[in-house]
């Protein structure tokens, strides 16, 4: 099927006709009074209370993330059931769902305000360069279980919006200084104001810290040394302003910067720079029917520069084995083949205009349309053309109907168009039927695919000597590369007890995924005589039970509670030639997670609270595995009024016991003091 | 016992429907299958069939077949334009449910006394005005209303009494709301405070317009308007409230959630309330036809988490009702 820009175009444009027919007169009904106002809306573009999604969902809200001893955004997720926090490099974080967390854990959407910080370059989440902080977040919104239906092919396994803190909720300056081991320096400093109509939050920030300590220890029966250069040094401006020309008529405008220097590598490290930068603008109004428009448009520019060592022709032939072939090779004058600098740009804008209406038989629908444009440069990515691009688009709709006072059926796809003709479709089902007032049962499927990214589709890195000769291949993306897919099903549970005290979220699921897409080894004759090749070559189930709990008997206390079992078959294609080889790696991914957060907020303002967090084993298909490990975190804070202003310090102190392995063995994670200081100002 | 009309029962043959329920009614009301008295027939028709609009049947069916008069019971969507027909003709008492169903019935010119609810007096008197000239035409004419709108005067009770050194109270009002603005200005000056009164409409900044206000009060209520004011002040307003930590006394339970500290609003079930009461009274005595109703029943409710934010420390519910009841 090839795209068609003018039919989606014509199809957006009856959509915004029907709904400015619905209008109806200003007059005060049951409805205005009975309306929703703040609701969830990451599942399907409409607000909903969390008993009408057609998806699981977890809100960590202002309370849960004061009430935590988290230290940064990453360490949130833990509060989240199914998904896993963790460190490559102590600066490079991943985050992921139930499976498939490497290094560049690429199948979760990552949204701040509703814009996509998923980069091309990477096909990837830089955490690092989020430039956002505990303190900038209203809430989190977390869909758990694919959500490509509404946010396209990176929301594969699920999606994260990140809602920062409203320019309205605050006022003046404000400062905030973290002092820690490990070298943690952390300021910020942000001001909320007017500048003529706009309400502005601005902020600016510096943060750094040398990363895990260097290794000394026995590995693999033999005593070892590793010195870690996975520090960091960050600075991140970010500008947040809202004009509300009208009642009906909200603009919001963010833009900001950061410039950071991390660390990275596996043993031998090398420094990343990356100037990253992003423009978004939003614009949303709302009808005298309840009905919405909503335009987005945002701009993300990454700007990447990895400093590596130079290589020469001459130092690359002395891996290359004795024989006629070195011999003829050195008959070549020597020139200098990788350069001390990998240099990348990635850039993406993005439009989408959505819309939500009611139906008055009991019918909702949010639809919208897309448009987006990738562009990535690379001088090792691409081969001899250093610049690939790609432009696509995208239409969804979604409906809700309440069937009955008990029943309400979810329905919702996406359509996805890229260059060349490709086009994937998701989709979704579900039925959420009310069990009694408070608990409510949900069934729901869901069909996703994920079209493989501009990297993923394009990728040919080569170690040429010159156009004619190839030194090394390293990988390449197979022409006939398609989408992956996921068949899943749920039966989720959602309910409150005691008079909505405790809430509760039970899942069981099954998830298959299939063309997975990973790397598979080809001959290839080069000096190492292999190619990696990407492909679908994976294939992965994953069946299992996760469940949360948060209680709230009072506003002081704060009990929150998240599990999952993960039962994972996960089967790659490692090999084609010369001999086939499969691999199993289900063990790559932790059959047991779970958290307890207790938080306790005295009369006095004194807030305390531990964390507990426990992860089972991973089994590496080679090499040692990552053993299981429970931590605490604790955190104690205190509160006060400082001239009529907000101040609070606090002492955090992470994994309180012995050190735990992240990632690789030479990463461990030891105890972590942070101390801090917020003082509002002025 | 609810025999309302489902969306789905649509594409089922209705034919032997009634006889159907009616047997249900029959064999599932021991009270009724050995009673020689003719049954009441109250026919529901509701505007959606969501839950709040279902609450208000279910509650009121529960409540009526309690009492000592016999009552059989038809429900349907605004849209079944032949039950409606059918439920003219034969039904002893017809109960609207919501605005939509209220217009559905009442342009109909029905001739037995027809009960509104959950419905506006705005919403109200707007229909009235349309199929009866004017509002006192549409009551003489035998339509009775219980209106869903609390009175202002009762969120401002209930702020004095949560914020008793309370000495501005901020209100908000809508072009809906902008005519009785001296009204509400009385009542909070005779509740011993000052009022700040701001209008919003449509065209107008709305953060420009509230943000002076909420900063100068020590208590906020935005009096519920049309669905674009409530809608697109209530994210400014809380966002507000909670910057200059000035609670705000909401009219649902949306609200509430949504991070107000209290909230005064008629829940389905003190509709339901109402409405049996109504329809008892109406059954009995004909009395309570062609009246307006304030409603007489009203929840209220809190959010703690905004009451620790604020610093506030709050009784029990109970505490609270018994004194707006006084």
């Amino acid at each position: 099927m090839t795209y068609n820009p003018a039919a989606n175009l014509m199809l957006l444009c009856c959509c915004i006709l029907f709904v400015f027919s619905s209008a109806r007169a200003d007059m005060v009904t049951e409805d205005d009074l009975l309306a929703d106002i703040h609701l969830v809306s990451s599942v399907t573009h409409m607000n909903q209370t969390l008993d009408q999604t057609p998806a699981a969902v977890t809100i960590i809200d202002r309370r849960t993330i004061k009430a935590s001893a988290a230290v940064d955004v990453l360490d949130l997720f833990r509060l989240v059931p199914g998904f896993r926090a963790y460190y490559v490099n102590a600066n490079f974080p991943g985050v992921t769902y139930h499976a498939l967390g490497d290094d560049n854990p690429r199948r979760l959407e990552v949204k701040i305000d509703g814009r996509s910080v998923y980069e091309s370059i990477f096909s990837s989440v830089e955490w690092t360069t989020l430039g956002v902080e505990l303190d900038d977040i209203d809430y989190i919104e977390v869909v758990r279980g694919g959500n490509a239906p509404a946010d396209g092919s990176n929301a594969f396994l699920a999606s994260i919006n990140i809602v920062t803190r409203s320019p309205l909720q605050e006022g003046g300056w404000k400062v905030h200084s973290q002092i820690g081991n490990h070298n943690i320096r952390n300021n910020a400093i942000s001001y909320s104001g007017q500048l003529g109509a706009v309400q502005h939050r601005t902020v600016l920030r510096h943060s750094s810290n040398d990363g895990f300590e260097d290794f000394a220890g026995n590995y693999a029966g033999q005593f070892t040394q590793i010195a870690l250069d996975d520090g960091a040094d960050t600075t991140t401006f970010g500008f947040r302003g809202l004009w509300t020309p009208s009642a009906k008529d909200s603009i919001e405008l963010q833009f900001g910067f950061n410039d950071s220097e991390v660390g990275i590598g596996e043993r031998n490290y090398i420094l990343r720079q990356i100037d990253y930068q992003y423009q978004h603008l939003n614009w949303s109004r709302i009808n005298s029917d309840g009905s919405t428009f909503e335009f987005t448009s945002y701009h993300n520019k990454f700007d990447i520069s990895d400093q590596q060592d130079a290589l020469t022709f001459y130092q690359a032939l002395n891996f290359f084995p004795e024989g006629p072939l070195k011999e003829s090779l050195a008959q070549l004058p020597d020139k200098l083949i990788i350069e001390p600098s990998h240099k990348a740009i990635s850039e993406r804008w993005d439009s989408e205009f959505r819309a939500t209406f009611d139906h008055r038989h009991n019918v909702r629908a949010a639809y919208g349309a897309a448009l987006r444009r990738d562009k990535v440069k690379s001088n090792m990515l691409f081969d001899m053309s250093d610049l690939s691009a790609e432009n696509s688009s995208r239409v969804f709709a979604h409906f809700e109907w309440q069937m009955s006072d008990k029943l309400i059926a979810n329905t919702g796809f996406m359509s996805e168009s890229k260059d060349g003709g490709l086009r994937v479709g998701s989709y979704r089902m579900a039925f959420n039927y009310q069990l009694a007032n408070n608990h409510t049962l949900r069934l729901a499927f869901n069909h996703g695919h994920r079209a493989p990214t501009l990297l993923e589709s394009n990728q040919s890195t080569f170690v040429r000597y010159d156009e004619n000769l190839i030194l090394d291949g390293v990988v390449v993306s197979d022409s006939d590369i398609h989408a992956e897919k996921l068949i899943s099903s749920e039966l989720g549970y959602a309910g409150s007890l005691f008079n909505d005290h405790l809430h509760l979220d039970m899942r069981l699921f099954s998830e298959k995924m299939s063309d997975v897409i990973a790397e598979r080894r080809e001959q290839y004759p080069d000096f190492d005589g292999q190619l990696n090749i990407r492909d679908n070559t994976d294939s992965v189930t994953a069946r299992g039970l996760e469940w949360q709990a948060q209680y709230r008997p009072s506003s002081q206390f704060l009990i929150h509670a998240n599990y999952s079992f993960v039962d994972l078959t996960h089967s790659a294609f490692y090999r084609s030639t010369p001999v086939e080889e499969i691999r199993d790696l289900s063990g790559v991914n932790p059959k047991h997670l779970g958290s307890l957060l207790v938080n306790y907020l005295t009369k006095r303002e004194l807030s305390l609270s531990a964390m507990l967090s426990h992860q089972s084993r991973i089994r590496h298909f080679s090499g040692n595995d990552d053993e299981g490990f429970t931590r605490l975190d604790v955190k104690a804070a205190k509160s006060w009024q400082l001239a009529g202003k907000d101040a609070e310090v606090a002492l955090t102190i992470q994994n309180l016991g012995s050190d735990y392995r992240e990632n690789y063995f030479y990463n461990q994670f030891s105890t972590r003091y942070v101390l801090s200081l917020k003082i509002g100002l002025l | 016992m609810n025999i309302f009309y489902k969306w789905p029962f649509r594409f089922i043959s209705t034919r032997y429907l009634d006889a159907w329920v009616l047997l249900c009614i029959i064999f599932s009301n021991p009270l009724l299958a050995a009673s020689s008295e003719t049954p009441r027939k109250i026919a529901f028709v509701i505007s959606k069939a969501s839950p709040a609009y279902q609450q208000v049947v279910t509650g009121a069916e529960e409540k009526l077949l309690g009492q000592s008069s016999v009552y059989s019971f038809d429900g349907m969507l605004q849209g079944a334009d032949r039950k409606i027909d059918q439920a003219i003709e034969t039904a002893d008492i017809i109960v609207t449910v919501g605005a939509g169903a209220t217009e559905a019935v009442v342009s109909k010119g029905p001739s037995q006394p027809v009960i509104a609810a959950l419905i506006t007096d705005s919403a109200f008197s707007a229909i009235a005005e349309k199929y009866y000239a004017s509002r006192q035409q549409a009551l003489d004419s035998g339509l009775s209303v219980i209106c869903l709108d609390q009175p202002v005067k009762r969120s401002i009770e209930l702020s004095k009494m949560l914020m008793p050194s309370a000495s501005n109270v901020g209100l908000m009002l809508g072009p809906a709301s902008l005519p009785r603005l001296e009204e509400f200005g009385s009542h909070v000056s005779n509740a011993g405070m000052n009022p700040i009164l701001v209008a919003v409409n449509a065209r107008d900044n709305p953060i420009k317009v509230l943000e002076p206000a909420i900063k100068r009060a020590d208590v906020f209520i935005p009096v519920p308007d049309s669905r674009l004011i409530n809608i697109s002040t209530a994210k400014w307003i809380l966002q507000l409230s909670y910057r200059y930590k000035v609670p705000v006394v909401a009219y649902s339970r949306a609200y509430l959630k949504a991070g107000a500290l209290a909230a005064v609003y008629t829940s389905p079930e003190n509709v339901a309330q109402q409405v049996s009461e109504l329809v008892a009274e109406v059954v009995n005595s004909e009395e309570g036809i062609g009246l307006a109703h304030m409603p007489a029943y009203f929840s209220v409710e809190f959010n703690t988490n905004v009451a620790e934010h604020l610093g506030i420390d709050l009784k029990d519910t109970e505490f609270y009702l018994e004194r707006l009841n006084d």
